[in-house]
């Protein structure tokens, strides 16, 4: 059973101040929903600084772009909820 | 992800990581310098011009004058607030207070499902946005970069 992943308040500012392009956007939604939320102990990585907690990588080809690549890096609170 | 971090780490001296870890500390110190001292700057900056732009109708007023470049400042300065809001939002690393906030945002429950997140983002309803995302997936490369 996956992981239900949230997005606070800050980081939908953050990614709408990225201006993603319209396939990146897609991509991002379906790394959070697919890899993170199905396979959170592979994913996530522990960080002590700048956030103390876990975080999700990952990188990607812009499809518009093949010179351009972008890697994000979210800062994850992994919890149990049930 | 998490493996290939250990792999590479692996084998290195404890004074190796303990000096990592501390370099590490010092470079995100440096970056959170860096982003209070630019941020102050332009709001600095921003501030000025709005400052001017009143200046300069004020003064109009009193001495009765025609004023022709007073919007312009005022734009200007809008600009700036705009450039220092981008800079704010975009910065790539959170203080150890916006952490704070963000979790007390999770307990206060304001965290956004993801599909309703990523409909809000792309400006459309959830169906809209879910059928974008089939569609995508339909053409979606394999070469997926990790």
């Amino acid at each position: 059973m996956p992981y239900a992943v949230q997005i606070l308040p800050r980081m939908m500012r953050q990614i709408n101040a990225w201006r993603l392009p319209d396939p990146v956007l897609v991509e991002v939604y379906l790394r959070l929903r697919e890899d993170l939320a199905y396979f959170p102990a592979l994913s996530l990585e522990r960080l002590i600084a700048p956030f103390d907690g876990m975080a999700y990588r990952f990188d990607m080809v812009d499809p518009s772009d093949r010179l351009c690549r972008h890697l994000f890096v979210f800062s994850v609170r992994y919890a149990q909820d049930e | 992800m998490a493996t290939g971090l250990f792999e590479r780490v692996k084998g290195q001296s404890e004074e190796t990581l303990r000096s990592a870890v501390v370099g590490l500390g010092k470079s995100v110190a440096y970056w959170h310098r860096e982003r209070r001292v630019v941020g102050e700057a332009l709001r600095t900056c921003a501030q000025a011009f709005h400052h001017a732009a009143d200046t300069a109708r004020s003064f109009s007023l009193l001495a009765s004058l025609p004023l022709d470049q007073a919007d312009r400042l005022s734009e200007i300065a809008r600009a700036m607030d705009h450039l220092w809001e981008h800079f704010e939002d975009e910065w790539p690393f959170c203080t150890p207070e916006e952490a704070a906030e963000a979790l007390a945002q999770a307990a206060r429950g304001e965290a956004m499902g993801l599909d309703d997140a990523f409909a809000h983002l792309a400006g459309v309803d959830k169906g809209t946005w879910l059928d974008r995302v089939a569609a995508y997936q339909q053409a979606r490369p394999t070469d997926r970069q990790e």
